[in-house]
């Protein structure tokens, strides 16, 4: 018979699929690896085609041919790191056809399906709501940085710290597939192994110096937001991953059958998550603005609302008026008047039942 | 690339519970896009009229 620590293993085994995608090393890893090669391949390629176009308009013909090659060369190993990447890909989308299977299998079950919603929704507005946070941290961090060359200069040398230390590491990489057979190898070798070093303590002084100065002037940011930034440019890339994300999860959400269940939308507000300050979308509609006032306006006029009924009379209108300021043409909308010719009835009524009850009142 | 990852297998997926399961799918989704828009990159940058 099996030992609880025997059961335990295979379980562990049988149930580590997404430790294994995701622990260090794994295929995310790896796949964070290429993205930061290619970014570093994209800006070398912007800036060599930049500085070929500038010697073509001087008629720099020379300057412009090596250029040329230099961007050959970038082309080549964004080749090769294409082949790496589609091979990832191709392995992903087999895994994933495998796992999109198993789910229209258990979607069957209308049961099933409907717990299986529930749950991605939950995740899916879970990831929405730290993918927003993080936009917000590098929006800010971006702001800080504009105003302080010092932090600039780190990111530089972040930047070319990390560029150091990958040419070196294929260098290294070579002569460990073909060790050194000539002095000038070996010298090669011992000078990328000395550079590497000089650069990763360097690397770390400076990413020392960026978390240092957040901790102190601006705790509220993320330590492991910092610790993932690796140029100033890469804070707009981030940023626009972080919006990618975000639609990415706001349309799988929409094609749950669970999308418009307010109650899952209710519980799956996690008040535990760093709070994401509520943000009028800039296509905010009038009549949707128009609305939003009449709640808040609601919302603040049942917290203040007096003890004893009021006499229906214009000051109502105006009291609604001062508080949610609403544009002549806002006032004359038919949501507005539909909503102040509740608000008279309500009060007719209200009257009209406080009055009953005085009678009352007074005939006990 | 194969063999240094995981491979699943559906005898694998039918030990997950649907939590580890939905897991599974956002994090395979996740990547599946993001090296998606990596090709895309790469194909611009050997695009040559780019």
């Amino acid at each position: 018979m099996a030992t609880i620590e025997e059961l335990n293993k295979d379980y562990s085994k049988e149930n580590n699929i997404l430790k294994k995608l995701t622990s260090p090393g794994g295929l995310k890893d790896k796949i964070t690896q290429f993205q930061a090669d290619l970014d570093l391949a994209v800006k070398d390629f912007k800036e060599k085609k930049k500085k070929k176009e500038y010697a073509l308009s001087r008629n720099d013909r020379a300057t412009a041919d090596m250029l040329e090659k230099d961007l050959e060369t970038i082309r080549k190993n964004v080749l090769d790191l294409r082949d790496k990447i589609q091979k990832a890909s191709d392995f992903l989308a087999n895994q994933q056809k495998i796992v999109d299977e198993k789910f229209e299998e258990l979607s069957k079950d209308p049961e099933i399906k409907q717990k299986l919603d529930s749950i991605l929704y939950k995740k899916y507005d879970r990831k929405k709501k730290a993918e927003l946070n993080k936009k917000q941290q590098l929006e800010t961090i971006k702001q800080i940085v504009d105003a302080h060359p010092n932090i600039q200069k780190w990111l530089k040398g972040i930047e070319g710290y990390e560029k150091s230390i990958r040419k070196c590491d294929k260098i290294i990489d070579k002569y460990k597939a073909t060790p050194p057979s000539t002095p000038e190898e070996q010298k090669d070798l011992s000078d990328a192994i000395d550079e590497k070093n000089h650069s990763t303590k360097s690397l770390a002084d400076r990413r020392s110096d960026l978390v240092d100065y957040f901790a102190k002037n601006h705790p509220e940011i993320d330590k492991n937001i910092l610790e993932n930034i690796h140029s100033y440019g890469n804070i707009d890339r981030q940023i626009a991953g972080c919006e990618k994300s975000i639609n990415n999860y706001d349309k799988a959400m929409d094609n749950l059958s669970v999308a418009k269940d307010t109650n899952v939308v209710n519980q799956t507000s996690p008040s535990s998550l760093a709070p994401v300050p509520a943000q009028k979308p800039s296509w905010f509609h009038p009549i949707q603005r128009l609305k939003y006032s009449i709640n808040e306006w609601r919302a603040r006029r049942t917290q203040n609302i007096e003890p004893n009924p009021i006499e229906p009379n214009a000051s109502a209108k105006s009291t609604f008026l001062e508080d949610v300021k609403l544009s002549k043409d806002e006032y004359n909308s038919e949501i507005v008047q539909k909503y102040l010719n509740e608000q008279y009835q309500e009060n007719l009524h209200k009257v009209a039942r406080q009055k009953g009850n005085d009678s009352n009142e007074r005939g006990e | 690339m194969e063999n240094d990852f995981i491979n699943i297998t559906n005898e694998d997926l039918e030990k997950l519970s649907l939590e580890e399961l939905a897991d599974l799918k956002i994090e395979l989704d996740d990547l599946v896009s993001k090296v998606n828009d990596m090709l895309k990159t790469c194909d611009d940058i050997l695009n040559k009229d780019n």
